[in-house]
């Protein structure tokens, strides 16, 4: 368990030991230790991954092609054990060592958390899950936030309804692993290889669900706040933002599913402040018979600064496309893909789980006065297309323990008096390969 | 008229005897029959018993344990509804309950697969449930639950809880499972995990995963029809 007491270290930077702010996760560690060795029933397992991606980009107006290559080396340790009589316990620690072409290592732990789960908790049919230190959070609009955090998670489900509360905080995550951005220090100090960890903002949210009110249909609301603990230095600014939302999902007739949702943001900065929108729809539609097929329609619309609304203020970097991967703010995009197994009916689950995909997807501004944030963007146009992209995928898992997926995609940008770039931003193409395997 | 105390007593016999029995007018016992039998098919009437040889047109009594073997097979009918009783299965009849305006039936499956075809008649409702260790579904609207792991629908509602009564509903042609301890998958997840593949071998790696393995307690496939032509 010596891992349990290392924070992770970057190479070339002095090995961090124990401070104040490692105290949390020391103590959640301590304390499941404990419980866990002292519990009258209890297991422990562990596991292995090898995670390998290799990626190309390819256009006339990049200086040369684009190769980068990753590989993570992944160790998960699992104890667990009941409490009482129905309550549990269970511990996952996940340290992992990443090689990539621009850091020659990187030692990081992706997750160290407890479980408890207490049923019983609030009368006889209900159940209360907590969660908590490093794991992958995610807002109740992921589109927000969903990343890892140092945070608790609790959720209660009793009388039919389903009551969720988080809070994370971000400043002990590495910052090569952050994906916190939501100022412009925040993605200046991204790319500033001197800081060690990511902004230091603190996420909470609470969100009420209620499954299958009427009709089948799931209705959640939800707020969610973000605050910066740093104080602004000179020429900077620190934001703070709120959101608060609502979501209807359910199905509509069988096989066919539907799910819409906004969420409306709230940022205040120094000297500004600006109210946002981000919306999105989507149907998806699943055939079985028809070789496990999927086809799934949706739109999202994320406020730019025109109108009535303001630039829609996220918490994560997000990013638009999978080869074009544009800035998710004001920006408008309808997404088509279907995907199936040509394979469904082999008699061996190797030839039955391979999947091919295809995905079309088409991007337009809101705000067509001001010029989209990427290379080769328009600075007079005001056509609102940004450009039409098409990725295909085959993912096949050969075996429980390994898993294989090629991606092949194209973005054509929209130039001329239609379109938001010029003519020097090139066609552009990506090809990535991913495998996976475990031991 | 002034009774005596042996007449009182006499009459209230006479009225908590006519009370006990109009409760039993209402309510008879469903029948259970065994009508197919394919391969070894055993039967122990009750915990402890004895396992004897399965007969077809054999009634299965409330209590009865069902046991089917290696590629062996076994047909139930109770009421106007049918049960295949798949390899490998054990599974016991509790409740058999024929009220009044409700065919109500209660079954615990310890191990195995059961595939019913749960039919109700004309002006009466049917509650029909099946469970398992780790979790409860049920035909939806005769407020009844059924304990499985996994669960298919072919045609109606069935909605699958588990042990902390947290329930969806589970249409036509949609599917659901749960571990027991974990809130059943919405249909939407079960669709979204079942068509897609993952690569990543990772278990918290996507968020889009492959179907959940669920425990090996077994499953249950409910056809449901509502015949309103008799």
């Amino acid at each position: 368990m010596r891992h349990l007491t290392h924070i992770p270290t970057v190479a070339g930077r002095r090995a961090v030991s124990f401070r104040p702010r490692t105290v949390v996760p020391l103590l959640v560690a301590v304390f499941t230790a404990t419980v866990v060795a002292t519990a009258p029933a209890q297991e422990a397992t562990w596991s292995g991954t090898l995670d390998g991606t290799g990626s190309g980009r390819f256009a006339d107006h990049l200086e040369e092609d684009d190769l980068s290559s990753s590989l993570t080396a992944a160790l998960t340790g699992r104890g667990f054990a009941e409490i009482g009589t129905d309550s549990t316990i269970e511990m996952v620690v996940r340290p992992s060592y990443t090689w990539t072409d621009d850091r020659p290592y990187l030692l990081d732990l992706e997750r160290m958390y407890t479980d408890v789960q207490v049923p019983q908790i609030v009368g006889p049919a209900s159940v209360l899950r907590l969660r908590a230190g490093r794991f992958r959070l995610a807002a109740p609009d992921p589109g927000l936030f969903n990343d890892t955090l140092d945070g608790v998670n609790a959720s209660v489900s009793a009388a039919g309804v389903r009551v969720r509360a988080g809070a994370g905080y971000s400043g002990l995550i590495l910052n090569p692993v952050s994906n916190i951005r939501v100022s412009p220090a925040d993605v200046a100090d991204g790319a500033d290889d001197d800081e060690l960890f990511g902004p230091q903002r603190i996420m909470a949210f609470g969100e009420l669900s209620v499954p299958e009110v009427a009709l089948r249909q799931t209705v959640r609301l939800y707020g969610i706040g973000q605050w910066d603990l740093r104080d602004a230095e000179e020429g900077e600014t620190t934001i703070d933002s709120y959101y608060g939302g609502a979501a209807v999902d359910g199905p509509i007739i069988p096989g066919l599913f539907h799910s819409v949702g906004a969420t409306i943001s709230y940022a205040d900065a120094e000297d500004t402040d600006s109210l946002g929108i981000l919306s999105r729809a989507q149907l998806r539609y699943f055939r079985s018979d028809w070789n496990s097929s999927r086809l799934a329609l949706r739109g999202v619309v994320a406020s730019g600064l025109g109108g009535d609304t303001d630039q829609f203020a996220g918490i994560s970097e997000q990013t638009v496309g999978t080869v074009a991967e544009l800035p998710r703010e004001n920006i408008a995009y309808g997404e088509l893909s279907y995907g199936l197994r040509p394979l469904a009916g082999a008699p061996t689950r190797t030839l039955r789980d391979i999947q091919t995909s295809l995905t079309g997807r088409m991007m337009f501004r809101m705000d067509t006065d001001r010029p989209v944030d990427a290379l080769g963007a328009s600075q007079t146009s005001s056509g609102a297309l940004l450009g039409t992209e098409a990725v295909a995928q085959v993912g096949w898992r050969a075996t429980s323990d390994l898993g294989v997926s090629v991606d092949g995609g194209a973005f054509f940008p929209a130039d001329g008096s239609s379109g938001s770039f010029t003519d020097q931003r090139a066609t552009e193409y990506l090809l990535r390969l991913q495998v996976s395997a475990s031991f | 008229m002034v009774q005596t105390m042996k007449q009182k007593t006499l009459r209230r016999a006479i009225i908590a005897a006519v009370l006990m029995t109009v409760p039993l007018l209402g309510v008879a016992g469903l029948e259970a029959v065994i009508t197919g039998i394919d391969g070894k098919v055993e039967v122990r009437l009750s915990e402890g018993g004895e396992w004897t040889p399965a007969e077809t047109g054999q009634s299965v009594p409330t209590g009865a344990t069902i046991s089917t073997s290696f590629q062996s097979t076994a047909e139930i009918t109770i009421g106007e509804s049918r049960l295949e009783v798949e390899a490998l299965t054990r599974m016991r009849i509790d409740e058999l309950i024929e009220e009044s305006d409700t065919d109500r039936t209660d079954l615990h499956l310890q191990v195995g697969r059961v595939d019913a075809e749960v039919r109700s008649s004309e002006n009466r409702d049917t509650e029909f449930r099946v469970s398992s260790p780790i979790a409860v579904a049920a035909v939806r609207g005769t407020d009844f639950s059924f304990d499985g792991a996994n669960l298919e629908v072919s045609d109606g509602i069935v909605s699958l809880s588990n042990r902390y009564n947290e329930t969806v509903s589970v249409g036509g042609g949609e599917s659901s499972t749960t571990t027991g301890t974990e809130p059943p998958a919405t249909p939407a997840e079960q669709s979204e995990s079942s068509t897609r593949v993952t690569v990543s071998t990772d278990d918290e790696g996507e968020e889009e995963t492959t179907a959940p393995s669920g425990p090996s307690t077994g499953g249950l496939t409910i056809n449901w029809e509502f015949d309103t032509g008799r």
